[in-house]
């Protein structure tokens, strides 16, 4: 009764092998999927229910109302699907998105603090805490409930006071990864905050301290900042293309009066400066930076070589529509509300979202 | 046979099913061990069980445990069902509770089996359509693999890497962006 002692597990039948993987995590399946050619086949089949895309493409994440609260839902234009995951805590339905990149997602919390979550694998590293910036405190307000001060160098005596579910939706403006957190001490995490556009990083993930960019030779500003991209050769910029250029894209919005007023919900209503108000899109400038020259040069649509460009309150993104992308339109910009005012003018009424060509200079 | 007993209970336990192994050897169980077991149960339910089951496809070897397992599982059924009348709420939970951890306990010792057997296991459990029992092996396999590089794994379950270099390169390539 000893003989097969060691059975080549290559031969078990595919849906068994297939059975094993469905309760492997992410990671431990994409390993799972390099053993041998059966392996693989297995590996794909739970693939294609479980992430269906093979690629960092773009991807829309968000969160179903009919879904449990920490289950997101990812529709990727590249596989042409929609599938879902489930997240670590918190629910990621709480969250606000701040920005990303490099396959991961920035959130804050309603405790205003962040994490970068990797949510194809699950992945998720905490990153400094409201109170590793320059300007906030944690204290407790005269009821004794826990609050944010926020001082102001004008008025250092009076900070402001903030809930902890507020905070975020005043400080943060935007955060940019250098690399994937995976990475570790490599990773610079770069937030652009209140006051006026202000800039910490956080070079090494993890240390709770978050250093102010201060003005100096290669940053004459130090507020006023926007957006941001990394860029291994040049620091932060706006726009980089693959081909090594670096963008600088205007977009210029404008306000509009509407006959109809947005509706408004009653417990929003004093939220809403102007119902009869909305911010669109008018024109859209690309531009090539000649670093060396220092100058600004006009480029077309054509320079963009069959890029699409993603403009919006994440990081910016350009993205070949060549090999992986069909469905997504050459030479346009993909567009949706890009800041806060925007999308606080917007906030009940049309969004500011469309697709600009810059070869025919029309907005859909 | 099966209308001689006391009861509903006794009834079952009486009716017996012969299972024989690809090696000719015969096995008694009692029907209620043998219907954990979706293919017997069909048998059964077709009247075709008379002169007893053929299972080609499994070893006495094998067949011994997996009995084994599901005379357990079986027991602990019927356990359950018996009680649920004759405790209070909180007495049936307390009961409840030690047959789960009862059962855990046999399952973790049942599993501490070699990979040989393992894989002779997983294939009867699914020949066989043993729900508990193909879930239990297969997730033994799962926890083996985790956190194993793909080396390891192919040492531990004795598989030869055929894919080509080309073919190699090409899933990391379609794996690796997850990582980074």
């Amino acid at each position: 009764m000893d003989a097969a002692v060691y059975p080549d597990w290559s031969g078990l039948p595919e849906d068994l092998t297939a059975m094993v993987m469905r309760r492997l995590d992410i990671p431990n399946l994409f390993r799972a999927g390099t053993i041998c050619t059966a392996w693989y086949a297995a590996y794909s089949a739970v693939r294609r229910v479980r992430i269906p895309i093979k690629d960092s493409s773009p991807c829309l994440l968000y969160s179903c109302a009919g879904d449990d609260p920490d289950i997101a839902t990812l529709y990727s234009p590249t596989a042409g699907t929609t599938f879902k995951v489930r997240l670590p805590a918190p629910a990621f339905r709480t969250r606000h998105v701040l920005g990303g990149g490099h396959g991961w997602v920035v959130t804050a919390d309603e405790a205003s603090s962040l994490q970068a979550l990797n949510p194809l694998t699950g992945t998720q590293v905490d990153l400094p805490p409201a109170t590793g910036l320059h300007h906030i405190e944690s204290s407790t307000d005269e009821q004794g409930r826990p609050v944010y001060s926020v001082y102001d160098k004008l008025y250092p005596d009076t900070p402001g006071l903030y809930a902890p579910r507020e905070l975020r939706m005043y400080l943060y403006h935007r955060v940019v990864l250098s690399c994937s957190p995976s990475a570790g001490r490599d990773c610079i995490v770069l937030l652009l905050h209140e006051q006026h556009g202000e800039m910490s990083y956080d070079a090494r993930l993890g240390d709770g301290r978050c250093t102010l960019v201060t003005g100096n030779e290669t940053v004459p500003w130090n507020f006023g900042y926007r957006t941001a991209a990394y860029n291994k050769d040049d620091g932060f910029c706006i726009a980089f293309a693959p081909w090594d250029d670096t963008l600088h894209v205007s977009r210029h919005t404008l306000l509009r009066t509407l006959t109809d007023p947005v509706q408004v919900p009653q417990e929003h209503a004093r939220e809403v400066i102007n119902p009869c108000l909305e911010s669109y899109t008018d024109e859209m400038e690309l531009y090539k930076v000649d670093i060396d020259g220092g100058k600004l040069a006009k480029i077309r649509g054509l320079d963009l070589l069959r890029h699409a460009l993603f403009l919006g309150f994440n990081s910016s993104i350009l993205h070949s529509t060549k090999d992986n992308l069909p469905r997504l339109k050459p030479n346009c910009a993909y567009l949706a509300d890009d800041n806060w005012e925007q999308i606080g003018i917007n906030m009940f009424g049309c969004r500011d979202l469309g697709i600009r060509n810059f070869e025919t200079y029309k907005n859909t | 046979m099966a209308s001689a007993g006391s009861g509903d209970e006794k009834a079952a336990a009486a009716a017996m099913i012969t299972l024989i192994s690809s090696d000719n050897e015969k096995f008694e169980v009692t029907e209620a061990t043998a219907t954990l077991s979706q293919t017997i149960r069909h048998m059964i339910e077709d009247g075709c069980t008379d002169g007893g089951v053929p299972l080609p496809n499994v070893t006495s070897k094998i067949l011994a445990r997996v009995i084994e397992y599901c005379k357990k599982h079986a027991t602990a059924a019927a356990g359950e069902e018996g009680s649920s009348s004759s405790f209070s709420d909180a007495a049936f939970l307390e009961v409840d509770r030690a047959f789960l951890e009862e059962l855990e306990e046999f399952d973790d010792a049942f599993l501490e089996v070699d990979r040989a057997t393992l894989f002779d296991l997983i294939l009867a459990a699914n020949y066989l359509d043993i729900k508990g029992l193909l879930n239990l092996t297969c997730q033994k396999v799962a926890d083996s693999v985790k956190g194993k590089t793909p080396e390891q794994i192919r040492e531990m379950y004795n598989i030869v890497n055929d894919l080509t270099p080309e073919e190699e390169a090409e899933i990391r390539r379609e794996t690796q962006w997850a990582f980074e």
